[in-house]
């Protein structure tokens, strides 16, 4: 009877081991395909920001208090393709001679949005998000107010600078 | 010869081939509404034949996706027709997925002991969603583009690693070439992968479990009917008919051409394709810092856990529709819900479209593309680095020339130039030149 249950014990004990090796092998097996694989996926994520660089924008006495687009040739490395699309975004003036500068996506989704001059408002034409001339959310789903550059003039010129969400 | 082929075989792979699968018995009342459900397979079947062949010729590359699908649709032969199906049958899709969830939902058959079919049902319907937003990305085209901004963009909304996932699925901060390659091997690699082995779950379910007979005819003695090929016949019947449409669509309405994608653009009004209509609409009425992120990420998550949960929430048996009221009528405002998200989607303008240059509507513009490129004609002029410098280059035509002189410059180009080689364009109708017209004088 002893004899039986120490065999039995035995048993489940090279069971009990192989268990054991049965899941470590294949954990290790999985960790060694998943690792590459899943950090391949997950590498944009992973990958540091680019720094912001100081781009031209326009010379300073073509943009005033009425809000325009400016265009700027924005250099940028996307994956493999060095990227120079040409990209807009809204400039006004403020007194004092400063300048802001807004990204032209909305701040709900991303759309293009545009100023309607009669209305005094940026306006989205996605799902009508609106803000005031100071990018500040006055109709619509915006959660924030629009996002904005860092902005310097030098020699007469306007550079844009780094990224910045709005209300930060 | 034939019968000791079969023998040979069926003693080497063991059992009858599909034998199990054709040969069952099914209620006698199974009929039309469960061709739904084949109808479904039949399309996943056509979007897979008719993408391997689309794939041959496509490119994934910005630079190329949009001409590599030009040139699918115009220089391939039947290539027209293959993209037709594809772009027709995924809209098909959709729709007879819904409508075959609908059903199964109507006659309760999500109910003991058929759960795990519903939720493996679901995870397809989600997957047939996938399908559609990154095959959707594919041609490259404005709207495909912008849609593809905004679509991400939701996801980016997710509080905390919001920013984090948008980066993931777009695999660079701005929708690019990365984004594109991204996409494109999801859509061909990825998704299939995950829908066969899913497929065949749910059709091993349907078969472990058999057809659910009628509801309230569970217990009775039930009369059945073979599968094969009575049930079957009528499968293949509403197939046939589905893909009759398909044909019928592609050669009654084609496919929508349209404008090359076009980042720096600021005065294209992003539209998903209609079956993320209701979304977008839905959008509209979420408003303000705490309820838009409701809107985006938590209502949709809710209710996609709310339907692959749904057998485990409603376990009582009854599958009768008189004896389910507040179900039947949770998917009657759900069916209304969506409908009318999507017809207010589609018609709603929106509100202050800065209007292009010369006073032309966007949409006068975007004809006038359709025109330009149907008319084939960057095969002698550049616009942007793009076409053939035969003719004129026409990159700032817009800001050399008033509407006046370009229409009578395209329907009678001797009139300038005696010696003009461009052939007159005088069969273009006065709408389709207008619009052309107006496309040329935005570019400046």
């Amino acid at each position: 009877m002893a004899e039986t249950a120490s065999a039995a014990g035995a048993a489940d004990g090279r069971r009990g081991f192989f268990v054991r090796l049965f899941w470590a092998l294949a954990g290790a097996i999985g960790a060694l395909v998943g690792v590459p694989v899943v950090g391949a996926f997950l590498s944009p994520a992973l990958r540091p920001r680019e720094k912001a660089q100081w781009v031209a924008v326009g010379p300073v006495a073509s943009f005033g208090p009425e809000p325009r687009l400016g265009h700027h040739v924005h250099p940028s490395q996307e994956g493999w393709v060095n990227v120079t699309a040409e990209m807009q975004v809204w400039v006004v003036e403020r007194p004092g001679g400063r300048f802001v500068i807004f990204d032209n996506h909305c701040t709900h989704l991303g759309c293009p949005y545009h100023w309607d001059a009669a209305a005094r408002r940026f306006i989205c034409p996605c799902h009508n998000g609106q803000f005031d001339i100071n990018g500040t959310v006055v109709g619509g789903p915006p959660p924030r107010p629009l996002d904005y550059y860092e902005t310097k003039t030098e020699g007469g010129v306007l550079y844009m600078g780094a990224f910045h969400r709005g209300g930060t | 010869m034939g019968s000791r082929v079969q023998g040979w075989l069926r003693e080497r792979l063991g059992g009858p081939l599909f034998g199990g699968f054709l040969n069952r018995t099914v209620p006698e009342e199974t009929g039309l509404p469960h061709t739904l459900g084949s109808a479904t397979l039949f399309l996943l079947v056509v979007q897979v034949v008719t993408g391997i062949v689309l794939a041959m010729d496509y490119s994934a590359a910005p630079e190329h996706a949009y001409d590599s699908v030009l040139f699918i649709t115009n220089q391939v032969v039947l290539g027209g027709v293959l993209r037709g199906l594809h772009h027709w049958g995924a809209s098909a899709l959709v729709v007879v997925v819904g409508l075959h969830m609908l059903r199964v939902f109507l006659w309760g058959s999500y109910k003991p002991p058929r759960e795990v079919t519903w939720m493996t049902g679901v995870l397809l319907v989600l997957l047939v969603m996938a399908f559609a937003f990154t095959g959707y990305l594919l041609p490259w085209t404005q709207r495909s583009y912008w849609a593809t901004v905004v679509g991400t963009r939701i996801v980016g909304t997710v509080p905390v690693i919001g920013g984090w996932l948008l980066q993931l699925v777009r695999g660079e901060a701005e929708v690019g070439p990365v984004t594109l390659a991204r996409f494109y091997a999801i859509h061909v690699l990825l998704l299939p992968a995950l829908l066969v082995p899913l497929v065949i779950l749910h059709l091993y379910l349907v078969y472990r479990h058999g057809i659910a007979p009628a509801p309230g005819a569970e217990a009775t003695v039930r009369k059945t009917k073979r599968f094969y090929p009575d049930q079957l016949a009528d499968d293949l019947a509403v197939s046939l008919l589905a893909l009759l449409v398909l044909f019928g669509l592609t050669a009654i309405r084609g496919i929508p051409t349209e404008v090359r994608a076009d980042p720096s653009s600021t005065t294209y009004v992003p539209r998903p394709e209609w079956y993320f209509l209701f979304f977008f609409q839905l959008l509209k009425y979420f408003q303000g810092p705490v309820w838009e992120p409701i809107g985006v990420v938590v209502l949709p998550l809710a209710v996609v856990l709310l339907l692959f949960f749904l057998p485990l929430l409603d376990q009582r048996p009854e599958r009768r529709p008189r004896r389910r009221p507040y179900a039947i009528a949770a998917a009657g405002v759900a069916v209304v819900a969506l409908a009318g998200l999507t017809y207010l989607g589609a018609v709603q303008q929106p509100p202050g479209t800065r209007t292009p240059p010369s006073g032309s509507s966007q949409a006068l513009v975007e004809r006038g593309h359709e025109v330009f490129v149907a008319n084939k004609c960057l095969s002698c002029h550049v616009v942007k680095g793009e076409g053939t410098d035969f003719g004129p280059e026409l990159t700032h035509v817009g800001s050399r020339y008033t509407a006046d002189r370009l229409a009578t410059l395209i329907r009678n180009p001797m009139s300038a130039n005696p010696q003009a080689s461009m052939p007159a364009f005088d069969k273009l109708s006065d709408a389709d030149l207008q619009a052309l017209v107006a496309y040329l004088l935005t570019l400046k």
